[in-house]
């Protein structure tokens, strides 16, 4: 809890792991997370620039406090240098406390938990659930895990300034991306083939850093949740429906891929009516891609009870779909039939 | 005698006033040529069919732990041919030489074609129906010397402005149009009188465009054919 006031405040945990994900509280995932206030949801964010992060003084061999809050840094630039965002982050120094104390900082540092044998880090927030103001936000990376801050990585070691990037775009509030492709292990874990998006949840390989690169996808999340003065004038939107024997399907992973500069970036269907809404688009057409949600485990993106749709057939719509500078493609259809 | 030769001279001064008040005719000294095709200023309207244009194949990325490409699917994207319609204004500015001014406007079809989708989706063409507006201007050469029959060929060379917007009109994409090719007059009339001449026009010509809806921002060569009719004034 924090300061006086009779606010009440949820904590809210979503992590990134290896194969399985810890439970995200909210009742949805797009690029961003939402909270009900009332009988609204609202969207998760930081009220208050710039966002203040202490950096906990614990190490792990190979990483030391200086090498954590550089590897740190350089990921917090990463989003801070997003042209269409108006976030900023500022490092306020390093700190005893660990993170996940409820102290009213945000507190990023290692903390041993063997018993989170397929999670690498994870974010917690705390959060004004009157207004969906994140009040704090602690990112614990896993020490169990053996971590790399070199240049150019280190086989068998992950990167921590890649996975810094992702936790920090949840710190920032977005949601997961399921802009990925898997292959699911005898063992119930995931093999990441591919992704296109640092929020996707489990593309982070040992030895690897080409994570360390916002995909199309994160920078029209965090432009959507903080934009700048010319970001909705200079982007368009791309909005419908997906249904499947004429009832709106919810939580279709539809994607948009730019014809003319190859980005992809995607959303879900998040209502009963199967409506989507995919923004920060580069205007121009696009071939719209809808696919159930079968790449990564459901409980990384929405609540255990929410009726997730995964019994449809991939399919293209089929036409082309503009995305105006500045506004909305206005509402299209696209049927799905069931596998 | 003397009323007879006053009579003789008015009827002689008559007669050269008259002759100075009729339309004057060229001497031809030797075989008269086909009477002049171009004249001083024409306006022509006609269709024009413009060829497709293939904008290639990309591939839907995503990325490899490694950084390296993971085709999601494969697009490939082509401009459909079209017929559409022209109008142009021209002047003669020298003998051979006449500039010219046109606009058109057509509705292309711009198609992508999804291939190798990594789940299997069904191949599809999706479709996004354009409107094409050109604005143009144009050398054109033409000689006597060239003429076959009553066909007078000519060459013609000119660019402008290309505007492709998107099905609604609600995404506009501007670019350049080039052009170089030929034709042909085909007079139908021909005299002294205003209008001095009407008849059948082909052109036949290769059209660059550059950027417009062209995804991947380049130029593209494309045929262009077109019949009009013509007046000249």
């Amino acid at each position: 809890m924090s300061g006086s006031t009779c606010r009440s405040l949820k904590r809210l945990a979503i992590c990134v792991g290896v194969a399985v994900m810890m439970l995200a509280q909210p009742t949805f995932a797009y690029l961003k997370f939402g909270v009900q206030v009332g009988t609204q949801t609202v969207i998760v964010k930081w009220a208050q620039m710039p966002v203040r992060y202490f950096i906990s003084d614990g190490t792990v061999p190979g990483v030391g406090v200086s090498d954590l809050q550089a590897a740190v840094a350089r990921a917090f630039a990463t989003w801070q240098a997003v042209p269409t965002a108006s976030i900023s982050y500022q490092f306020a120094g390093t700190t005893t406390a660990r993170p996940l104390d409820d102290d009213g900082q945000s507190t990023i540092g290692f903390r041993s938990r063997p018993d989170l044998e397929r999670v690498l880090a994870s974010t917690h927030f705390l959060l004004d659930s009157s207004t969906g103001a994140i009040v704090e936000a602690d990112i614990f990376i896993n020490s169990t895990f053996q971590w790399s801050v070199a240049a150019n990585g280190e086989a068998n070691k992950f990167d921590l300034e890649s996975v810094a990037l992702h936790e920090i775009g949840h710190l920032s509030g977005l949601g997961h991306s399921a802009l990925g492709e898997t292959v699911l292990r005898p063992d119930g874990g995931r093999t990441v083939t591919a992704s296109d998006a640092i929020m996707f949840p489990i593309a982070l390989a040992a030895g690897s850093v080409a994570a360390r690169t916002l995909r199309a996808d994160d920078i029209a999340g965090i432009s959507d949740v903080y934009p700048d003065g010319g970001f909705t004038a200079q982007t368009g939107s791309i909005s419908g429906r997906v249904t499947k024997n004429g009832a709106g399907l919810f939580g279709a992973h539809v994607v948009a891929f730019n014809l003319a500069t190859g980005a992809l970036v995607a959303a879900f269907s998040l209502t009963n009516q199967g409506e989507f809404s995919i923004g920060g688009l580069t205007p121009g057409p696009h071939v719209i891609r809808v696919e159930p949600l079968d790449d990564a485990d459901i409980n990384g993106f929405f609540d255990a009870t929410t009726p997730v749709d995964l019994d449809f057939r991939v399919r293209f719509y089929d036409r082309l779909v503009v995305a105006p500078r500045g506004h909305d493609s206005g509402m299209i259809e696209v049927k799905v039939a069931s596998k | 005698m003397r009323r007879n030769n006053l009579a003789k001279r008015i009827a002689v001064v008559v007669l050269a006033f008259c002759a100075a008040l009729a339309p004057a005719r060229r001497a031809w000294a030797q075989p008269r040529p086909a009477p002049d095709p171009a004249p001083g200023f024409e306006i022509s309207g006609g269709i024009e069919w413009m060829g497709g244009a293939s904008f290639g194949t990309v591939n839907a990325n995503e990325v490899v732990a490694s950084g390296g490409a993971f085709p999601l699917f494969k697009v490939t994207n082509e401009l459909g041919g079209t017929l559409g319609v022209n109008a142009r204004i021209g002047k003669r500015v020298w003998r051979t030489f006449e500039l010219e001014g046109s606009g058109s406007y057509s509705r292309p079809e711009l198609r992508s074609t999804t291939t190798g989708d990594v789940e299997s989706a069904p191949d599809l063409t999706a479709t996004d129906r354009l409107r094409q507006i050109t604005v143009e201007g144009a050398v054109l050469f033409t000689t006597p010397r060239w003429r076959i029959g009553r066909a007078a060929p000519f060459l013609s060379a000119g660019g402008g402005y290309l505007r492709q917007l998107h099905e609604g009109d609600t995404f506009a994409q501007d670019g350049r149009i080039y052009a170089v090719g030929g034709g042909a007059r085909l007079p139908f009339l021909s005299r002294t009188r205003r209008p001095r001449s009407l008849g059948l026009r082909v052109d036949a010509r290769a059209v660059v465009r550059t950027r417009g809806a062209a995804p991947d921002g380049a130029s593209h060569l494309s045929p262009a054919v077109s019949l009009s009719g013509y007046v000249g004034f």
